[in-house]
């Protein structure tokens, strides 16, 4: 509204016309630019405080309570945390920019040396460790490249130590593999990790082939023919059979068939094997997504959250209105400062707050451009 | 006490314009509006990505 309105309301709310409005706004304009001129600053309960800036502009702090009801909306919301701290230790972060151009460079220049001059390799090592701080380039960029430095010319201090090592290798062969000094203990385990794995994919390898091969054995040794029991297959659709292959028996014992001379009639398995197959199907449903039944709220997911309404039946109304259209609404109030109730309104849960920005994309307007994400407490 | 009841009449013709997200201007004053603050992704000192809430806030441009 603009100064005429604003006048015309004022005189609305005096009891007044509006020549007596007029006046009595213009006073107190004078009166606030008057006291803001002199002390810096000037209080207005209910609304904030004026302040003269530095530059002679004048600046308003809003009153706490005022700017509370404007934010209603947002009200007591607090960040949501995306990405935990980084695991950067403290003195790589006090690493000057300077510092690390210098140790990117020494990395650099090591590398070239390395390819263009072989013989004096070991000479321009020994500079490099007394030119380099102690410990400064491995901390700042631990990135190395171990690949590089596998080919190295023997020692006349090593030639001496020829005797063999495990494996048939001699020890100076070995030697020449870890030979690089800079190396510390963790960059040497980096080897150590891919042959650990594979030792132990190896083992369970075995245990897992070995272990079919024992149950087969065992399996042929029981006098059970379970190929020729006429076990009826119960018409079921794809759906079901296919959870059943997920469900556990209930009873072990009860799986092992009778002689074939035995008059059988079908046990109904498929009726114990019912209920934890549901289990079974909820598990692999999260109710995640925009759109659906809401069956289970989510604790930790994310929603989208469209309405934020004071008026609890209202708020009702909106949440019916979104489920009817297809949207999975959930309800919940929020209590704010000074004992105000917001009932907020939110759409869709989601496993991530991209996941979140991307279903706002799918929204019709006007929720499209006026939501906020908030996760499910 | 005439000038305590006009300011108080004054102050909560614009803080209902405010609520209300609305525009006031007032001759030799300024302007109070209310402006929305999408949310949007911080980075924090320690590292932490934390996505800050969206927020309704007064804002007030002095008259030149």
């Amino acid at each position: 509204m603009n100064h005429d309105e604003f006048v015309a309301l004022l005189a609305k709310a005096l009891g007044s016309d509006k020549n007596e409005a007029s006046r009595a706004l213009e006073s107190w304009v004078d009166a606030v630019l008057l006291e803001t001129e002199k002390s810096g600053s000037s209080s207005v309960t209910g609304l904030g405080t004026f302040r003269k800036t530095e530059d002679g502009s004048m600046i308003l702090e809003p009153d706490q309570s005022l700017a509370m009801e404007v934010n209603h909306k947002y009200a007591g919301m607090s960040p949501i945390e995306i990405s935990p701290p980084s695991s950067v230790p403290p003195e790589s972060q006090e690493v000057s920019e300077d510092k690390l151009q210098e140790a990117v460079s020494e990395e650099t220049r090591d590398d070239t040396d390395q390819e263009t001059d072989s013989e004096t390799e070991s000479e321009k090592e020994k500079e490099k460790e007394k030119e380099t701080a102690p410990g400064f380039a491995a901390k700042a960029y631990p990135y190395r490249e171990p690949f590089a430095r596998r080919v190295y010319e023997a020692d006349d201090s090593d030639d001496e130590d020829t005797s063999a090592g495990p494996f048939g290798f001699s020890r100076q062969s070995i030697k020449k593999l870890f030979r690089y000094d800079n190396w510390d203990n963790s960059e040497k385990m980096i080897w150590l990790i891919p042959i650990a794995a594979m030792l132990i994919i190896a083992l369970l390898l075995f245990f897992h082939f070995d272990g079919q091969r024992l149950s087969r054995t065992h399996l042929g040794d029981q006098p059970v023919v379970q190929n020729e029991i006429p076990v009826p297959i119960p018409e079921e659709d794809e759906g079901d059979r296919v959870i059943q292959e997920f469900v556990p028996s209930p009873d072990p014992v009860d799986e092992v068939a009778p002689p074939p001379d035995l008059d059988v009639t079908p046990e109904p398995v498929e009726d114990a094997a019912t209920e934890p197959a549901d289990e079974v199907i909820r598990d692999f449903a999260l109710p995640y997504g925009l759109k659906g039944p809401e069956d289970e709220v989510l604790i930790g997911a994310y929603t989208i959250v469209v309405h934020s309404l004071r008026n609890e039946r209202k708020s009702e109304i909106e949440k019916e209105r979104l489920e009817n259209q297809g949207y999975k609404a959930t309800r919940w109030s929020a209590e704010l400062p000074g004992g105000i109730t917001t009932y907020r309104v939110g759409i869709g849960q989601f496993q991530s707050v991209s996941d979140a920005e991307r279903a706002v994309e799918e929204l019709p307007e006007p929720f499209r451009s006026n939501n906020f994400i908030i996760r499910i407490r | 006490m005439t000038e305590k009841k006009n300011e108080k009449e004054i102050v909560a013709v614009l803080a209902g314009n405010l609520k209300k997200h609305g525009k006031a201007q007032i001759n030799r004053l300024g302007t109070f509006s209310v402006s929305h603050q999408k949310q949007k992704q911080h980075q924090e000192k320690d590292g932490r990505i934390v996505m800050k809430p969206p927020a309704d806030i007064i804002t007030f441009t002095p008259e030149k």
